[in-house]
């Protein structure tokens, strides 16, 4: 199967496109400028969590879940951007948007100029065989009573293609990811083929169609480690051979650098940081990147050491920090991230963690329910439990003393005893904006940097 | 003289910084090493050999854990890696007495100065918990969601302990706190934490019964990265603060460099190299380890590896080595007869011909004639 035979359109507009797109540099941004294949503009996906019974499970009545915040992202025609990030900061989302399976609610998205969101079904179609999708379990991405050649052949026929093209287009589609012999394949089921193997049927079906998009959920992560550089390889073959523009999603830093030109590092629904996968590896400037990366646990036991690990875990989407989303577990936060008043609830149990039984008791007696904080938007009052307001004045004044590089404290601009509790005023916070880094091609939102 | 060879070798390998020899001055560790090929540990916790684990099959029996041999010290750390479907998890469950009953289990496991195989197994399963230990993949699966945290240390603890309740919560709450878990939260219900204080709550849960020996399977695969790290960071401190010996099954190479004293590869039900971290890491005895270090994909990847071809049918291995098929550096006799296990003077071994060599024939050493492997036969 050659890429012409794929996909005409693709391969005339494509053929000098593909040469830069192997330079380190990446495609599509060198020379002239392209026009995006796709063009992602202020981008959200607000899920309202009403009514939802696992939102009401969950104790979240009310508000949405901003699992995509203002996002914008081009794509060049063959370029790979890599979404990376934990699970929860939307990555999947956003990939889904594009293919319109997920409700933008906010923004645009276009493919070649011409807005693709908010299309009807019959309008979507023509657009969904030039752009694909794959998921992270092969398994579940199959019909467990269809062989791998009538799935194949089902997607062709959805798309329009006679009954008498299909079994080479299936052939040449299955032979394309290495299942050889075709024939040999074609009539199995997944149940009778390993996990690699259903992960190269699930691509076979998203390429059959000769696709320019093709966004990858998580392609490797299910794979058994040994499989994972073999279908790693495949997509890299793809991506030379037919010129496909990939979205790769994924939580693993070190495929994401193999295999893409420019990463996209999401926290949260946002994009904090997005540059040439070269600059941001070796120069990660958001707090986030670098934690990322430090965190990757590394094979040479040579390196074995103490890594600056960020606390905590990523937040419930449906209630975001204030100011900058990271500023809980951020090593380099200070006064005007965002601090309030629910994260002196973690620090204090984290501190919890740490003194002896004696402290913990005569100190967590003196707070009130740690949750019934009332906040506003730069104050908060955190009442007493046993004891009086002073009392808990004097263990908040304790607490400080005994660690007073704790970086909470940087956001805090006054404790007072009020007659029915202790006020705190926080700093005047803000949500840093994605900003260009000068002469890096890097932009980061942390306020650290603008 | 001997001291001054001592002294060249610490210099120039790692034991010194091995985790294992920490407590130990180093000259010490290595004059044992240089007079004892292959160094007998003091008082293992456990020691197994032998061991064979068979699952009744539709077309007769598979050999999931075969002739599997090795033994662990107090507070060390055995990593266990390889493909999927090697046996790993049979093998840590076979351990602990958590096959299904198809399962067939024969060997030695010395535990404690006991058999557990010769024994009945009801003395087997009664060890499990205050002596043998597991922690699970997923936490989920194993909290009951209807009861609290604290019922859940309580009745564990009071199960295997003579202890009142407050006993219990005060052993409870000193390991949650060790493992990060502000005790403000002991009351909580298993959906009221996220995905890594649910994995420290397991962790906490076996560590509270203080076992001896701890089975660990995939514990941070279903974890994001940083909350993976912090868990790996945990397991590396466990060694210090409570100092189970422990099994830690993992895809992950990186967490076995950082969390590991040694590690056990297994290939088809074998165990087929196994020794010190960094020395086999550094130098892999076995063709098979070197191809699984070189397939892994890490930051500094600039191509692609990978092994052809995917582990055999348990139900019918191939002859010889079981790696032939897909070793590259398959010889004649590799396809013949089962290589022997070579110790070398490190501590590591390695089931391979390559370690033997000079018992191999000129014929027997000559290159295998092997099939083509392609995408077609992968894992
Ligand atoms: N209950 C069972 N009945 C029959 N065969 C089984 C059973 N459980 C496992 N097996 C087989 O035993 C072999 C070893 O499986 P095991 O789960 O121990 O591998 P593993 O190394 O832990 O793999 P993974 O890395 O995927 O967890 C495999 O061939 C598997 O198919
Ligand atoms: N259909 C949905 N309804 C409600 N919330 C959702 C839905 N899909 C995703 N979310 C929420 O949106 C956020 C981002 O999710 P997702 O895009 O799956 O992240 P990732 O792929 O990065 O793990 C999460 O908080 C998730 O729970
Ligand atoms: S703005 Fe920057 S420094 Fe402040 S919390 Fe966010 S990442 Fe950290
Ligand atoms: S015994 Fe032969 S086939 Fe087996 S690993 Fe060694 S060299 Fe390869
Ligand atoms: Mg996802
Ligand atoms: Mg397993």
């Amino acid at each position: 199967m050659k890429p012409d035979v794929m996909n005409p359109d693709l391969a005339t507009s494509q053929a000098g496109g593909l040469k830069t797109q192997t330079s380190p540099s990446g495609g599509g941004k060198s020379g002239k400028p392209t026009e995006p294949l796709i063009s992602i503009k202020d981008l959200s996906v607000h899920f309202s969590m009403q009514g939802s019974s696992i939102g009401r499970l969950l104790g979240k009545t009310s508000g949405a879940v901003k699992a995509v915040d203002g996002i914008n992202l081009d794509l060049a025609p063959g370029e790979v951007v890599g979404l990376v990030g934990e699970s929860g900061s939307g990555k999947s989302t956003l990939g889904r948007a594009v293919l319109g399976l997920a409700p933008v609610t906010g923004g645009s998205i276009s493919y070649r100029g011409e807005q693709i969101n908010g299309l009807s079904e019959k309008d979507m179609r023509p657009l969904r065989r030039k752009l694909q999708m794959v998921f992270q379990d092969p398994h579940a991405s199959l019909n467990p009573s269809m062989t791998v050649g009538d799935a194949i052949g089902d997607a062709l026929r959805i798309h329009g293609m006679s009954a008498e093209e299909r079994p080479a287009a299936i052939n040449a589609a299955l032979e394309r990811v290495g299942l050889a012999p075709a024939s040999r394949f074609a009539p199995k089921y997944p149940s009778e083929l390993s996990g690699g193997q259903k992960q190269r049927a699930v691509i076979a079906r998203a390429i059959c169609l000769g696709p320019e998009l093709l966004v990858a959920d998580e392609p490797i992560s299910m794979l058994d480690m040994s499989v994972r550089a073999k279908i790693l390889g495949l997509m890299d073959d793809l991506r030379r051979d037919m010129g496909l523009t990939f979205i790769y999603i994924t939580h693993d830093l070190a495929s994401a650098r193999f295999f893409c030109d420019r990463v996209a590092i999401m926290y949260l629904g946002r994009i904090v940081e997005i540059g040439p996968t070269e600059e941001v590896f070796a120069n990660p400037k958001h707090p986030y990147t670098q934690a990322l990366l430090a965190a990757i646990p590394d094979p040479d036991p040579s390196q074995k050491g103490q890594r600056n690990l960020p606390r905590g875990e990523i937040p419930d989407a449906a209630k975001p920090p204030a100011g900058c989303a990271f500023h809980p577990r951020c090593p380099m936060a200070f006064d005007r991230c965002g601090w309030e008043a629910r994260d002196l609830r973690v620090i204090l149990e984290q501190r919890w963690t740490k003194v002896d039984t004696e402290t913990y008791l005569s100190e967590s007696k003196r707070f009130g329910s740690l949750g019934s904080t009332v906040t506003t938007d730069s104050k908060a009052l955190v009442k007493p439990g046993h004891g009086s307001v002073d009392d808990l004045v004097n263990t908040l004044a304790e607490i400080r003393e005994d660690d007073p590089e704790e970086i909470f404290w940087r956001g805090v601009r006054s404790v007072e005893p009020k007659p029915n509790g202790v006020e705190f005023s926080f700093t005047e916070s803000s949500k840093p904006k994605l900003l260009p880094i000068v002469d890096t091609g890097v932009q980061v939102a942390c306020h650290l940097y603008h | 003289m001997k001291h001054a060879v001592d002294n060249g070798a610490g210099n120039r390998n790692a034991s010194r910084s091995n985790p294992t020899a920490r407590n130990v001055p180093a000259g010490d560790v290595l004059t044992t090493k240089l007079m004892e090929p292959a160094p007998p540990k003091a008082d293992p916790v456990i020691e197994i050999s032998d061991l064979r684990v068979w699952y009744a099959g539709a077309n007769g029996p598979i050999q999931a854990v075969n002739g599997v041999s090795f033994s662990l010290a107090p507070g060390e750390v055995l990593g266990l890696v390889g493909e999927s479907g090697c046996g790993k998890s049979t093998l840590g469950r076979g351990l602990l007495n958590l096959l299904p009953p198809s399962a067939a289990v024969d060997g030695v496991f010395n535990f404690d100065g006991t058999d557990l195989l010769a024994g009945n197994r009801t003395e087997w399963n009664k060890k499990r918990g205050a002596g043998l230990g597991m922690i699970f993949q997923e936490p989920m699966t194993r909290l009951d969601p209807l009861m609290r945290i604290s019922d859940h240390f309580r009745e564990a603890i009071r199960t295997h302990e003579k202890i009142s309740k407050k006993d219990a919560d005060l052993r409870a709450l000193e390991t949650l706190r060790a493992l990060g878990i502000p005790p403000s939260r002991y009351k909580n219900y298993p959906h009221e934490f996220s995905g890594g204080m649910r994995q420290r709550i397991m962790i906490a849960l076996a560590l509270a019964l203080r076992p001896k020996f701890v089975v660990a399977d995939e514990p941070t695969t279903a974890l994001d990265v940083l909350v993976e790290a912090q868990i790996v960071r945990i397991l590396a401190e466990m060694k210090v603060s409570f100092a189970p010996a422990m099994l830690l099954i993992t895809h992950n190479l990186g967490i076995v460099a950082e969390a590991c004293d040694r590690v056990a590869v297994m290939y088809a039900g074998q165990i087929v190299e196994e020794g010190p971290v960094e020395q086999v890491f550094a130098r892999p005895q076995h063709p098979y380890t070197r191809e699984l270090l070189k397939s892994t994909i890490s930051l500094t990847t600039t191509e692609l590896n990978s092994i052809p071809g995917a582990p055999p049918d348990l139900g019918d291995p191939p002859k010889g080595c079981y790696f032939h098929p897909r070793c590259p550096d398959a010889m004649a006799i590799c396809g013949e007869s089962s290589p022997p296990e070579v110790t070398s003077p490190n501590g590591s071994r390695a089931k391979c011909w390559l370690g033997s060599l000079e018992s191999v024939s000129a014929a027997g050493r000559a290159p295998l004639q092997r099939q083509e492997l392609s995408a077609a036969d992968e894992a």
